[in-house]
């Protein structure tokens, strides 16, 4: 899913990279395990 | 009108226009206040009109419904005027009071000091012209009517009518009395001439006495006026039947005694103006005419006509006619009227132009927000004259006194009269020590006691920078133990600022870049750093704000963050050991610590933090010097609180404290002594009303809508002290003037009697000019305040 970054409500700070996000969830998704999903790139929508 | 309300309630119904109303719960409140108020029987408050109905009975007391609804938080519209009470004693006080509080007055206040009578009233209800009537009625004079409290010329224009009369009767008596005098011992004027001229005196010259004894007759109350009719027509009467049947005369006691009361009604009716002084100086500092920019010229229009967004010229000399915004040109000001500063303030565009101010250099023009009765002189004159309409609780005491002090001093000259007949004394010379009795004694001078100090402290210290609201806070004031501060705005500048930055100036030009974009108050105070050091600030080619962290962007080609240790760590940036044992010892300090990162190193780290007002510590010492113990309370975080109380050598200290807690913080704090609260008068409005006195350091120029019952205008804290200073000067001048008008009966009244007779006596012409001189004593005292 494409996030426009100048639009993106969701954002974190990883190893000195910005990335966007669509959700909250996906955000607290990516900072539980960053180095997987920057091994693995982007998933879909996480569920829980 | 009397109305039926369904079938069950009867009585007086009244509407009220409710202000501050906007939601079903409003209006609920309201009535609920409103029923709480003895009297009230129904009450409903409509949201749609804004208004409350009630029905009550007619003895409610109008002024606690206004009170009723304050108190829970809303207000209610009325109007208010200043009519001038020519003529009234201090003592009749009360009753021009009470025969002004009509159904609709919700309050009636009366200066003995300015001879007016301010009310507030309801115009739904009730107008000016029904009050005025209302004295008439009671017997009073109602002279002019102010509806513009800007024009503080009524009491001038009555006083001076006053003192015009005072001469006119002045005139004829002072060469009667001199021959009346002087034919005592040389008895050149047959008896019935002196009969005719001490007839002129005492019923042309002495007529204000004797039509005053009158109506205080008639409102069942006893004056001055009471007093010297007595006292002159008893010993006129004897000595016109004295004449007649061939006895010996003394027609000049009575004379002499009007001349010397009415001299010294004279003098005071002039000095009296002068305690007004400092309000009428302030109002006539706005210039009548201003200059609008019309199309390509200017012109000249009457000041009060300027509409907001019009331009107004100002040039060099002349006071500026309305409030705004400079909009072009550059100059300096005199506001020494408002903030007692005397140094010019710089004025260039985008700064605020207050009406009345001296444009002393430099010319402007003035983009008028504010005109005519609605700029800040305007407010603060009637502020000012409010205040001075006031009276101190010590006062109390003496209008107790005064109220019945006229009749025990009848009741001492009765008794005189007999004692010194029953002794066989002539029946003359009884009367003549009971007459020096009935002139001696001063009621006036109770009366006058502390209106007059409050008149000229209040306008001493609007000459400072100091608006009293509430004249109560001289008293309070000096009975407090704790001075408590707000911090952030009140101790402090209340904006950060860059107080250290340690680290290379390029990494400083980065990190402002990078904040450039941010509105964060740390952001704001980073660039600006970076601008007074000349640094060039770019915009961000991309930039991202993480909240609880800082921000990142990219600028020139490289990305930079700046922020705290959290920040750094996601951008993989490791933050050498020195620097973080730096940092932590300044967030010890109470100041916030942001490291800049470029490219991933840490380059840099700036110290940020709201300084202390240059002149928070003279101060506070100078409270401390006075015997208050100075509290920090704020609703910033404990840390920074304790930080700044440390800097300050306070010990006692609340961090944290949102407006609710501060007030309940104030309460805690009263259990103990009393309690002083200086803080923003917006913010900290409930911690304000909490307080014993509340002074409000303001910064903005809404001065009556800020809580508090005294403004700082301009914060200034160095003010406080000085309103301590002169509340000590207004309570010392309050309690001598109380103490000498007790003395002065005490002492006098007695020797008047004949008690030490033949040793020290008191003929009844030397009595009244005691008299007289009693009450200028009063009134010049009070005047030394113009200096405090």
């Amino acid at each position: 899913m494409e996030v426009d970054p100048a639009k993106a409500k969701y954002k974190t700070l990883y190893r000195g990279k910005v990335y966007y996000f669509c959700s909250s969830m996906c955000k607290e998704e990516f900072e539980r395990r960053p180095e997987y999903y920057l091994q693995h790139g982007p998933q879909g929508m996480p569920h829980r | 009108m009397d109305i039926r309300v369904g079938v069950k309630v009867e009585g007086r119904e009244t509407v009220l226009k409710i202000l501050g109303m906007h939601c079903a719960t409003c209006s609920l409140t309201v009535q609920r206040a409103l029923l709480s108020v003895r009297g009230v029987r129904w009450a409903e408050a409509s949201l749609a009109s804004n208004e409350a109905r009630l029905v009550a009975s007619p003895e409610l007391d109008y002024g606690e419904l206004l009170k009723a609804v304050r108190r829970v938080g809303y207000d209610v519209y009325r109007e208010a005027v200043y009519i001038s009470v020519p003529g009234a004693r201090p003592e009749d006080a009360a009753a021009v009071e009470r025969a002004a509080r009509l159904w609709g007055v919700f309050r009636a206040s009366f200066s003995p000091a300015t001879s007016l009578l301010y009310v507030e009233y309801n115009p739904l209800e009730v107008g000016p012209r029904d009050v005025a009537e209302a004295l008439t009625r009671a017997g009073f004079k109602a002279g002019e009517v102010s509806r513009s409290e800007v024009d503080v010329d009524v009491d001038r224009k009555a006083a001076e009518r006053d003192a015009r009369d005072l001469a006119s009767r002045l005139l004829p008596a002072v060469p009667i009395t001199a021959v009346l005098m002087a034919s005592m011992m040389f008895p050149a004027v047959p008896p019935l001439a002196q009969l005719l001229m001490a007839s002129a005196v005492q019923f042309y010259s002495g007529w204000r006495f004797l039509s005053g004894a009158y109506r205080a007759f008639r409102n069942g109350t006893a004056n001055m006026d009471t007093l010297v009719a007595l006292g002159t027509l008893s010993t006129f009467t004897y000595s016109a039947y004295a004449a007649l049947t061939g006895g010996r005369a003394f027609f000049e006691a009575s004379a002499a005694v009007i001349t010397f009361v009415l001299a010294g009604r004279y003098m005071e009716s002039r000095m009296k103006l002068k305690t007004g002084d400092a309000v009428r100086k302030l109002a006539q500092m706005a210039p009548p005419r201003a200059r609008v920019k019309t199309g390509e010229g200017f012109t000249e229009v009457d000041s009060a006509q300027v509409e907001p967004g019009q331009l107004v010229e100002v040039r060099e000399g002349e006071r500026i006619p309305v409030d705004g915004y400079v909009e072009e040109g550059m100059g300096y000001a005199d506001e020494s009227a408002f903030t007692g500063e005397p140094m010019p303030a710089e004025k260039k565009p985008g700064d605020l132009a207050l009406a009345g101010t001296l444009l002393v250099r430099g010319r402007l023009l003035v983009r008028a927000t504010r005109s005519g009765a609605h700029t800040y002189l305007a407010e603060v004159v009637r502020l000012v004259r409010q205040a001075q309409n006031a009276r101190l609780p010590i006062q109390r005491l003496a209008d107790r006194v005064a109220g019945v002090f006229t009749w025990a001093v009848m009741a001492a000259a009765a008794a005189t009269f007999a004692a010194w007949a029953l002794r066989g004394a002539p029946p003359g010379q009884a009367l003549l020590f009971a007459a020096s009795v009935l002139v001696v004694a001063c009621p006036c001078a109770l009366g006058l006691a502390t209106p007059l100090a409050v008149v000229v402290g209040v306008g001493r210290a609007a000459e400072k920078g100091l608006l009293v609201k509430n004249p109560e806070a001289f008293e309070k004031a000096l009975r407090a133990r704790f001075a408590v501060f707000d911090k952030t705005g009140t101790l402090t500048k209340g904006f950060p600022r860059v107080v250290k930055y340690v680290g290379d100036v390029e990494a400083l030009a980065y990190a402002a870049s990078a904040e450039s974009k941010s509105t964060h108050p740390l952001a704001r105070a980073l660039v600006d750093y970076a601008s007074e050091l000349g640094l060039a600030v770019q915009p961000p080619e991309s930039y991202d704000s993480f909240p609880g962290m800082g921000v990142y962007a990219t600028v020139g080609g490289r990305s930079v963050g700046v922020g705290n240790e959290r920040l750094m760590e996601a951008l993989g940036a490791e933050v050498p050991q020195g620097m973080r044992e730096l940092a932590e010892g300044l967030r010890s300090e109470g100041l916030s610590a942001v490291y800049v990162a470029v490219d991933g190193k840490v380059r840099g780290l700036a110290a940020l933090g709201d300084e202390l007002r240059p002149d928070a510590a003279s101060a506070v010492q100078r409270l401390r010097s006075m015997g208050l113990e100075p509290v920090v309370a704020s609703g910033d975080n404990e840390r920074a609180v304790a930080a700044v109380a440390a800097k300050l050598g306070i010990s006692r200290y609340f961090g944290g404290a949102e407006p609710e807690r501060k007030a309940e913080i104030v309460r805690r704090l009263r259990e103990e002594g009393g309690v002083i609260f200086v803080g923003d008068g917006v913010n900290d409005a409930p911690a304000l009303a909490a307080a014993d006195v509340g002074i409000a350091v303001g910064n903005g120029t809404e001065v009556a809508k800020e809580a508090g019952d005294v403004v700082v205008a301009r914060g200034d804290l160095s003010k406080v002290a000085e309103f301590l200073q002169i509340s000590r000067r207004v309570e010392a001048n309050a309690r001598f003037n109380l103490l000498w008008a007790f003395a002065y009966n005490i002492a006098l009244i007695p020797i008047a009697a004949g008690l030490f007779y033949p040793a020290l006596s008191l003929r009844p012409e030397l009595a009244g000019l005691a008299m007289s001189l009693s009450s200028i004593t009063v009134t010049l005292n009070a005047l030394r305040l113009k200096r405090a």
